[in-house]
């Protein structure tokens, strides 16, 4: 067998250095930066396979293997792993995308569903997408009122009002929803982007007659602005955005401002600053408040005290984080008077693109176009023009999705169902591990080739439990775990094999290498089979098995068949 | 060791018969092979109840009797302590709910479609005919929602493309909902739950799983014959190899026919890893007989039949692993993946080593008699041999 000195011999291998010390190096990287720990193990596992690889020496593959080993173990301890909901319990429900979508959409999509979810109090939501076609929306309770309630959320859509001075010029039921399209560089003159739409012709009148006289008065775009309602702003988030950008104001002036994009006939909402109300002595002037009715809009940082005043005094409290609060102003060269607002998402204004002199000189035509400047220079400048482009779209859809969604077959595990699955799977993992020892150990009768492969396949799986359990383990995920144990077995079979024949003159590296011709085209095909279903599909359902069964046979090619062979090899020249 | 005679030795074509006849059998079951929800489209309702015992026939004909089309009801002990029972019902899509997909899917095919017709029309008063057409037959479907499902709406009142939409939205998720609801009002009445998940699969939903699965199907396949193709570069190995694997499939899909094992999504995912491992098993031997020269080539297939045999047995052992698994958590991925492989893993052993060995022993006599044998050469191995 190996010797002491072998051992200190082959350690003191540059190559073996170097791969030990990069490993600590990863494990160091994991346990001081925890945000960067699923990136920095998964770095870590490519680079020591591709360098086993590359360095083709028996130490080298045998040292890659028990540092990858190490980097799993390090990254289970350190990052966790993470299971899907039929194991810790919880509701899914897929969301399938009517045709697939690029990359920015998706997100968008996901944005969306989480700021919904976020409206109607479901903050534990989480929601990821899964390929180009499919959303998950997973909650970690298991509640049929739940699953009803996402299904609300999702379905829908918010009401848009466009409001200049104070009147509904257009609203969303006017505009024709197919109609609403991105316009191409050619045809919105110097903007950086442009989005069109359509009304219908009874709207258009109206429109026409609300914004006649009114060029460069801003179209405050709302979506579901909320009525019946005050709103309580502290000096800091009103004059936040002021003074990133530089500008003095008085508090009088900005004020002003804020009201201005308030205005409503019949409908306006006051503002207030929270400093000068005195939580003791309120008052509201002649506003009628309906108690569980009027609405006082309220951020996440006002003193519990006046909140609790306000309650008394029978307002129904929404509160708003900090960000939401700070009002974007729009100054402009023309004057003071000309100022306005750009958006206010505590109040639900998204945006307020300035009326063009063409549309208010009386009934124009029923098709408009917004288009607007990007910030930034080169590709930024594109991907915001991009980005508004789109924001502004998903406004006059209502903010609806971006897409047409159909609602998946939503699945709940009770939390005590699912612990009691893991621990059943774990249990069947290990008997698969020990029968299929055994039943190595009747067809070849030797401990000394059956230990190595059982070792090399508990190594594979809890480096591939490691990899997986980075991202979420699902049913499938663990099936094709087990399965693994059984199928990466194979290859150290036919290695064991061809080294075992006896009618033969060839040297045992000849004979591996030719182990190895046939594993690695097995393992080709094998994979290549099952990547279809990895790629294309985007069935969620059974990714799971599919990536387990992909990553299970690389890392077979990659690094556990290679230190077999190495170990095997030896154990044959002797 | 055990002394088992060469069976390639002596007239080796006898052993086609095997698997040709199983072949044949199967084409026989695999009609009988029934869809999984996932794929005809139904609702799962699985409930975790602490009812000591629940009566399996008064219970169906009890759900029947109120209407509702039970496909399959079982009940199992739950493995977890926290409830006594775990039942699983599987419920058919009633006409109604069928018609509701189907018109929903229509409506929403067209809606923007008709809005931007509306908008040219106003514009330059164009098309009028199709847009009045088109717009109608949206009125249309939205009339039929609405009669469906009970609201007292019409298209003509709503005047507003819009509202149309919302309303038809809407009422057809109140139908859902109160179509769910009846259901689980009868289910309640049957069995007492603590816990429920209701797993809906609607028609568009299992046509998208269909259309999503025929698409993997086509591109697997093509990919797995031309990477096949492109190793051998030689016809017959190929076909060989393609006909055992093809071989395989089919007589796991007999089985599945046979013993009642649903294609499922899972069930599915299990085929695709068969044709990974049938493969496997079909390349060792062709390599072994073809690309080999130790010995005569019945005594090479006669070794890759052993480590072949070993494989399978490996494979097989993890795969009942989690078939016993399967029966103590009843999980549905669990039993199918597995119940589904080790099918195709026996299948694979008759397959591989029949039809297979027959037909590459043919050839490698053929060209050892021609003197013709090609050297192995090694086609991925580069980075990865010693």
């Amino acid at each position: 067998m190996i010797s002491k000195n072998e051992f200190i011999g082959g350690a003191s291998d540059r190559r073996v250095l170097a791969l030990a010390v990069f490993t600590l190096v990863c494990i160091a990287w994991m346990a001081l930066q925890p945000s960067m720990g699923v990136p920095a193990f998964m770095g870590g596992i490519v680079v020591v396979a591709f360098a086993t690889a590359f360095w083709k020496n028996n130490n080298v593959k045998i040292a890659g293997l028990l540092c990858i080993v190490f980097l799993s173990l390090f990254s289970a301890y350190n990052n966790g792993l993470k299971f899907g909901i039929d194991f810790s319990g919880g509701v899914r429900i897929p969301i399938l995308l009517e045709s697939p979508v690029d990359s920015p959409t998706m997100d968008e999509m996901v944005q969306i569903i989480k700021t919904r979810s976020a409206a109607f109090g479901l903050t534990e939501v989480k929601v990821r997408p899964v390929g180009d076609s499919e959303i998950y929306v997973e909650v970690p309770q298991s509640n049929p009122q739940l699953v009803g309630n996402i299904e609300k959320i999702l379905s829908s859509q918010g009401v848009y009002q466009g409001i200049v001075d104070g009147k509904i010029a257009v609203s969303g039921d006017d505009i024709l929803p197919g109609t609403i399209g991105r316009l191409s560089t050619g045809s919105i003159g110097g903007a950086d982007w442009g989005v069109s739409f359509t009304i219908t012709t009874a709207a258009n009148e109206q429109f026409s007659k609300t914004v006649k006289g009114k060029a460069n008065s801003p179209l405050y775009m709302f979506l579901d602005r909320p009525s019946n309602a005050i709103v309580v702003i502290n000096r800091e988030e009103l004059f936040y955005n002021l003074n990133i950008t530089g500008v003095k104001m008085t508090q009088k002036d900005a004020l002003a401002i804020v009201s201005k994009a308030l205005l409503l006939d019949g409908d306006e909402i006051p503002v207030y600053v929270e400093e000068e109300l005195d939580a003791n002595n309120m008052s509201f002037g002649n506003l009628t408040i309906v108690a569980n009715k009027t609405k006082a809009i309220v951020s996440n940082a006002t003193s519990l005290v006046l909140k609790n005043a306000l309650k008394e005094k029978g307002f129904v409290l929404v509160e708003k984080t900090t960000e939401e609060m700070q009002p974007v102003y729009s100054i402009s060269s023309f004057g003071v008077s000309q100022n306005s607002l750009n958006m206010w998402r505590a109040i639900g204004l998204l945006s307020a693109p300035r009326l063009s002199p063409e549309v208010t000189k009386g009934i124009s035509s029923p098709s408009y176009s917004i288009t607007g400047a990007a910030l930034g220079t080169g590709n930024a400048r594109l991907l915001d023009a991009d980005k508004n482009a789109r924001e502004v779209e998903s406004i006059l859809k209502g903010g609806a999705l971006p897409v047409r969604i159909t609602l998946g077959s939503a699945t709940s595990v009770p939390a005590p169902l699912g612990a009691e699955f893991l621990r059943a799977s774990v249990i069947g993992a290990a008997i698969a591990l020990i029968a299929i020892s055994l039943m190595l150990a009747l067809r070849y009768h030797t401990l000394k080739l059956i230990l190595p492969v059982v070792l090399i396949s508990l190594a594979e799986i809890i480096v591939l439990v490691a990899i997986l359990g980075s991202f979420t383990i699902d049913l499938a995920g663990m099936a094709g775990i087990i399965a693994a144990i059984g199928v990466s077995v194979d290859a150290q079979i036919v290695v064991t094999d061809e080294l075992l024949k006896k009618n033969t003159s060839e040297s045992a590296h000849k004979r591996l290498e030719k182990a190895f011709s046939i594993i690695v085209t097995n393992v080709t095909v094998a994979i290549i089979a099952m990547v279809p279903l990895l790629l294309f599909s985007g069935l969620v359902e059974i990714i799971g098995f599919a990536t387990s069964s992909i990553l299970g046979s690389l890392l077979g090619v990659f690094i556990s068949r290679p230190a077999y062979g190495a170990i095997a090899e030896r154990l044959f020249e002797n | 060791m055990f002394q088992i005679p060469n069976p390639y030795a002596g007239n080796y074509r006898l052993l086609a018969i095997p698997p040709i006849v199983l072949l044949i059998a199967a084409l026989f079951f695999i009609p009988q092979i029934h869809l999984g929800v996932e794929f005809k489209g139904g609702t799962l309702i699985t409930i975790a109840t602490n009812q000591e015992s629940v009566d399996e026939a008064s219970a169906v004909s009890a759900l029947r009797g109120q209407g509702i089309e039970v496909s399959s009801f079982k009940v199992y002990k739950s493995p977890a302590a926290a409830y006594k029972n775990i039942v699983e019902i599987e419920v058919a899509r009633s006409t109604s709910q069928i018609n509701a997909d189907r018109l929903r899917a229509e409506f929403f095919a067209n809606v923007d479609e008709v809005s931007k017709l509306q908008a040219q029309y106003q514009a330059d008063g164009e098309d009028e005919g199709r847009y009045l057409q088109e717009a109608a037959k949206l009125d249309k479907t939205a009339d039929e929602v609405f009669a469906l499902t009970g609201s007292r709406l019409r298209a003509s009142e709503t005047g507003n493309i819009n509202v149309l939409r919302r309303e038809v939205a809407a009422s057809l998720a109140e139908f859902n909902e109160k179509q769910k609801a009846t259901l689980l009002g009868s289910v309640s009445s049957v069995v007492k739950y603590d816990e429920i998940s209701v797993e809906e699969i609607s028609a568009s939903l299992s046509s998208k799983f269909i259309e999503k699965v025929g698409g993997v199907v086509l591109i697997s396949a093509s990919l797995v014959i031309i990477v096949v193709f492109l190793i051998y570069r030689t016809l017959v190995p190929s076909i060989a190899v393609l006909l055992g694997a093809g071989t395989d499939i089919l007589i796991a899909l007999g089985a599945m026919g046979l013993f009642g094992i649903p294609l499922t999504l899972a069930s599915f995912a299990a085929l695709l890893m068969l044709v990974g491992f049938a493969l496997d098993t079909s390349i060792l031997l062709t390599m072994r007989v073809i690309k080999r020269k130790e010995g005569t080539a019945a005594e090479r297939a006669f070794d890759a039949t052993k480590t072949g045999f070993t494989m399978g047995l490996a494979a097989i052992v993890a795969f009942s692993s989690l078939y016993v698994l399967s029966y103590v958590t009843h999980i549905g991925v669990y039993y199918e993946i597995s119940a589904v492989a080790l099918c195709g893993l026996v299948a694979d052993m008759f397959a591989t080593w029949g039809i297979n060995a027959v037909i590459v022993l043919d050839y490698a006599k053929k060209k050892e008699k021609d003197g013709r044998m090609q050297e192995e050469k090694p086609i991925f191995t580069g980075i990865f041999s010693n």
